[in-house]
């Protein structure tokens, strides 16, 4: 090649490697037809394997796996199929029934079906390829290891030998003022009586009959009841024979007849055949249900409630009465009724009456105060509220109570005083402490003496007397501080005899000229002084500075007979009685005889007390100051233990303290609002007849049909605030819930439930009327079933006595609730056999026990145990056993409540083949990328 | 000549034809690049008549006179012969007005083996396109060659027991 051909040559090699670039791009130049996108392919492969049957398909592959059993249903989509494949974990068998799919699909497309995100068919892939096309379907009906058809069973309780339930009585928040007669109404088919319990804040003691059968005498706080706290008391089994089916009487005679009953109720536990609630009358959707009044003879002072479970339609009232009183109704804030008629009376109104005078709306599903008494405002009506507590102080006014508190009185024995031939002593240094005559001049110019302490106390002390009147003007105050409260005094010592005339005899010119003129007696003899029942400060303030001073020996017995004496007299029933008894010191005397020695002085003492205690009229005892004995305190403990208490002022200056706290605890325990007093502390001879009642007709919101009810307790609140937390469980309609109250003098006036939403309101009682005094107290609070939800709820119930003055309640408090059980139950879900079992050893609460076959026909060998749980939960019809059995379970505690026989129980299985969403759904997914 | 002046011409020579060689170069690759808006636009023809045809038409029941939406199937991907037969009768002026084809395409159908259907028709194309008869069942493969640009878009239906393509085929 030449030189100069270099260049030329260069410039043609660089021409053709361009011509060859250009053809090679002209070679891949899309001359191709283009492919259609990924995203329709994901689509319409979805689309087609999702609707396609797999009877539209000539497919032998498929036609193979149905000849063969394998697939048993080609109405199934292609999509379902294999899905049924992949939940059986048969994932090979979809593999190749979504093969047919293979050939549809352009090489250079990759496609995978998954499901629950499992592939199932075509390419896998790493990373994320893009674009990645993805068609998803969901599937009810299937899951993973789950059957896809299989077994599932439903269980019905046909029919029930018994079940345990209650039936109650709720007094109202105030009940009386009487003997109380309450109906207790008891199913016709009850099987026995399994239980009776009452539980009252009774203002006294009483007898109870049942059926006009005295069952025994309950002293109030003898069943642990207090202030805000009721007595509980479980009748004896003897006494269930006493009970009959249908209405049982069951009456309290107090001890006192104008007494009352602040809440509880009476209770009889039983067992019934029967399903429904015998005190309602059911009528399609609507039921007919009565609240019954309370007997009450005496004085009629009603605080009570009641509820309408459903959307109120229809009232009625009955009135059955015997009143010399001006008497009224009031139904929520609605002074319905009121008539000044003397004699019996029947008052009936209708509905259409009530209709006029009351809300019917807002009554429906709430709690209604219901009051029924007395109209107060003219002098025979009787006054409500207030103090209600009648008391006397028994104070010793013996000797020693001269002597000064901070310094014993040592002494030493003189000879004696001349005329009276009495003691003499002489003081101790420092102290003038003397025992001298005392002249009383007669009015025939003759004269008696006497030998008593007199002490002259140093500045910084002072005589115990002195300490004790001041102390006692304390206790007139505060006592009577409370309207209504009435006080007496009774001032004791001992026998006026020859020993405290220092051994001498009285003298015989005792006896004034002229002769046969009545013998005087200037000294006292055991009683110094006392002051009938009075609610005047004044008068009692008087009687503590003229008669208060200090005598000779101690009979504690006379100053308790004495405060007997008075309350006995001058107190009322229905009034709350108390003896309030100081001592510094043991007795020396006793009742009657006079002086004795110091054993029998206290056994007259407790004696005395006793007595008092069997008249309804409680005592408790003061111990004053640091020189009393021990039998003093043995003594003075004695008497307050039958039916008061002990108090101990062992340091003198205390005793002001140890007063003021007595008198304010019975002004605690007396007061009420509610307690009605006739002028004069008379008793009233009216009569409430048990037949009264309250008829409403209402539409019911819950439906019974095919329900078991239950009725259950929780436990007590424990609580003042007061709180508690009920745990409602899934699967339990709650169909009824009450909550109890012990309000005392107070109303019970809010209740209020939390669960997801806060505070929602069940009660209010200033929704109905600010002025509480005016309406019914409940006792029994109806909370709106609604208003709970599964899970926890917070209970909050509160009292007062005026509007915004709101406090806690009782720590006594607790729900009474009725579940509805469903009498039939299925296992969710499918399961591969139903074959059932023997079940062995069913106990149920009254103790007996069952075997039974389900089905009744089971001729197997598997073996099932309810209590400890023991069955194949792989079969449907004992999976459904076991959880009808639970159901009929109501407290846990592996004791069957509803008693049944095998042929009680209703069995009925099918089979499940084509699983409606009773698994998953599963997600199925083609995706789609190059 | 000396040396230099043959270097020269040599050069010169080599310049003319470089220059000549990118020019023409420059001006192919031009003309073999693909015209991206036109290919764009083929293939949302073709989507649109591929859709239109999976669906049932509207009227569900149409006809050449009345109809506004071309489907050839009953709504639930199961193909419909009696709409296969009016989609061959229909007129290429009202099929290409109502698909809003600005291109040529074809309508044909293919089995799970890849072989060209014969529905009454081999194919429905607006671009004069002849295919034979293989057997009644069966047409001959359809292989055409655009000038420039070709879509190919397959949708899946159900028609006698077996999934065939719906085929749709826009080129320009």
């Amino acid at each position: 090649m030449k030189k100069a051909q270099y260049f030329s040559f260069d410039a043609i090699i660089a021409t053709l490697i361009m011509l060859i670039g250009l053809l090679l791009a002209l070679s891949i130049h899309v001359k191709e037809p283009e492919t259609a996108s990924v995203e329709q392919y994901s689509q319409d492969v979805m689309n087609i394997i999702s609707s396609v049957k797999l009877n539209e398909l000539n497919n032998s592959y498929i036609l193979e796996l149905y000849n063969s059993g394998v697939i048993d249903d080609l109405n199934k989509t292609l999509l379902e199929q294999a899905a049924f494949f992949w939940a059986e974990n048969q994932t090979e068998l979809a593999k190749m029934l979504l093969n047919i799919t293979q050939e549809l699909i352009p090489a250079h497309i990759r496609l995978g079906i998954f499901m629950g995100d499992e592939l199932v068919f075509g390419n896998g892939y790493a990373g994320q390829p893009s674009p990645l096309i993805s068609s998803k379907r969901l599937i009810s009906g299937i899951e993973k290891g789950k059957p896809i058809e299989g077994y599932s069973s439903i269980v019905q309780l046909a029919s029930f030998e018994w079940r345990s339930s209650y039936s109650y009585y709720y007094f109202g928040g105030f009940v009386g003022q009487g003997n109380l007669t309450v109906p207790v109404i008891i199913p016709e088919d009850v099987v026995n009586i399994t239980s009776a319990y009452m539980e009252l804040d009774a203002n006294n003691n009483f007898t109870l009959y049942i059926n006009g059968n005295e069952t025994g005498f309950y002293a109030k706080g003898s069943g642990g009841g207090s202030y805000m706290r009721a007595d509980k008391w479980t009748l004896d089994s003897g006494n269930y024979s006493y009970f009959n089916p249908g209405i049982n009487y069951v009456s309290f005679r107090f001890s006192d007849v104008m007494s009352y009953v602040g809440g509880g109720f009476f209770r009889v536990g039983f067992s019934t055949s029967e399903v429904n609630e015998t005190t309602v009358v059911f009528t399609g959707n609507n039921a007919i249900q009565r609240y019954y009044f309370p007997g009450i003879k005496g004085l009629p002072n009603l605080y009570d409630s009641f509820f309408v479970p459903g959307q109120l339609q229809t009232m009625k009232v009955h009135l059955h009465y015997n009143n010399n009183l001006s008497t009224f109704l009031t139904i929520g804030n609605s002074s319905v009724w009121s008539l000044d008629a003397d004699g019996e009376q029947f008052i009936d109104l209708s509905n259409s009456y009530l209709d006029q005078r009351l809300d019917y709306q807002q009554m429906s599903q709430n709690t209604i105060p219901l009051r029924f008494g007395s109209v107060s405002g003219n002098e025979s009506a009787p006054s409500i509220g207030g103090g209600s507590a009648d008391v006397v102080l028994a104070t010793d006014l013996s000797g020693t109570m001269e002597f000064c508190a901070q310094t014993s009185c040592t002494y030493v024995e003189l000879s004696n005083e001349n005329y009276c031939n009495a003691k003499q002593y002489a003081p101790r240094v420092g102290v003038s402490c003397n025992r001298t005559t005392e002249d009383y001049n007669l009015p025939d110019g003759g004269f008696v003496c006497s030998a008593r302490w007199h002490a002259n106390c140093s500045m910084n002390d002072k005589r115990k007397i002195d300490v004790a009147i001041n102390a006692s003007k304390i206790f007139s105050t505060v006592l009577l501080g409370s309207t209504g409260n009435r006080l007496g005094m009774v001032g004791y010592t001992g026998t006026k005899d020859d020993r405290d005339t220092g051994g001498g005899s009285w003298p015989t010119d005792v006896y004034p000229s002229p002769a046969g003129s009545p013998k005087l007696d200037p000294f006292p003899n055991n009683i110094v002084g006392y002051a009938n029942l009075t609610s005047n400060l004044n008068s009692i303030t008087n009687f503590i500075n003229t008669y208060m001073d200090s005598y000779w020996g101690t009979c504690i017995g006379c100053g308790v007979h004495r405060a007997m004496g008075i309350l006995t007299n001058q107190s009322s029933a229905g009034r709350y009685k108390t003896i309030i008894v100081m001592s510094d010191g043991q007795a020396t005397d006793k009742r009657g005889s006079g002086v004795s020695n110091p054993q029998q002085a206290s056994n007259d003492s407790i004696d005395a007390a006793r007595e008092a205690c069997a008249l309804n009229i409680s005592v408790s005892t003061v111990a004053f100051g640091n020189e009393i004995s021990a039998l003093g305190i043995t003594t003075l403990k004695a008497m307050a233990s039958i039916c008061g208490k002990f108090y101990n002022a062992s340091n003198i200056s205390a005793l002001t303290d140890v007063y003021e706290g007595i008198a304010d605890e019975i002004n605690t325990i007396s007061y009420s609002e509610q307690v009605a007093n006739l002028s004069g502390g008379g008793v009233a001879e009216g009569t409430l007849f048990g037949d009264s009642y309250i008829e409403y007709n209402y539409t019911l919101n819950i439906t019974t049909y095919g329900m078991i009810p239950a009725v259950l307790e929780t436990p007590r609140f424990g609580n003042d605030v007061s709180e508690y937390t009920f745990n409602l469980l899934a699967g339990k309609v709650l169909s009824e819930a009450r909550i109890t109250s012990y309000s005392a003098e107070k109303w019970t006036d809010n209740l209020t439930i939390s669960n997801s939403i806060l505070n929602r309101k069940a009660f209010s009682l200033k929704d109905i009327a600010s002025n509480y005094s005016s309406i019914g107290d409940p006792f029994v609070v109806y909370a709106n079933p609604s208003l709970f939800e599964v899970g926890d709820n917070l209970l909050h119930i509160s009292t007062g006595t005026t509007l915004g003055n709101y406090s806690g309640g009782s720590s006594d408090d607790m729900m009474i609730y009725k579940i509805l059980i469903p009498n039939i139950a299925g296992e969710e879900g499918v399961f591969p056999t139903a074959d059932g079992c023997t079940w062995w050893n069913l106990t149920f609460e009254d103790g007996t026990s069952t075997m039974i076959k389900v089905p009744s026909d089971y001729s197997g060998g598997d073996n099932c145990s309810y209590n400890p749980p023991s069955y194949d939960v792989n079969d449907a019809v004992d999976s459904a056993v076991y959880k009808l059995l639970s159901r009929l379970d109501l407290d846990g505690d592996g004791l069957l409540d509803v008693k049944f026989t095998a042929e009680s129980i209703d069995i009925k299985t099918f089979t499940i083949t084509n699983v409606p969403s009773l698994w998953g759904p599963a997600l199925t997914e083609v995706r789609a990328w190059q | 000549m000396g040396k230099a002046q043959i270097f020269l011409f040599d050069l010169m020579i080599s310049i003319g034809i470089f220059v000549t060689a990118v020019v023409i170069f420059i001006f192919i690759s031009n003309n073999i690049r693909p015209d991206e808006s036109d290919f764009g636009l083929l293939v949302e023809s073709s989507e649109a008549i591929s859709s239109s045809l999976l669906s049932a038409g509207e009227p569900a029941d149409w006809t050449d006179g009345n109809v506004t939406l071309i489907g050839i199937t009953d709504d639930s991907y199961r193909l419909n012969f009696t709409k296969v037969q009016r989609l061959h009768n229909l007129s290429l002026e009202n099929s290409s007005s109502i698909f809003g084809a600005n291109s040529n395409f074809a309508i044909f159908f293919k089995d799970m083996d890849g072989n060209v259907m014969n529905l009454d028709g081999c194919a429905y194309s607006n671009a004069g396109l002849v295919v034979q008869n293989l057997s009644p069942s069966v047409c001959e493969n359809i292989t055409i060659t655009p000038d420039n640009h070709l879509v190919n878009i397959e949708r899946l239906v159900m028609y006698n027991s077996e999934i065939i393509k719906i085929v749709v085929q826009a080129w320009i």
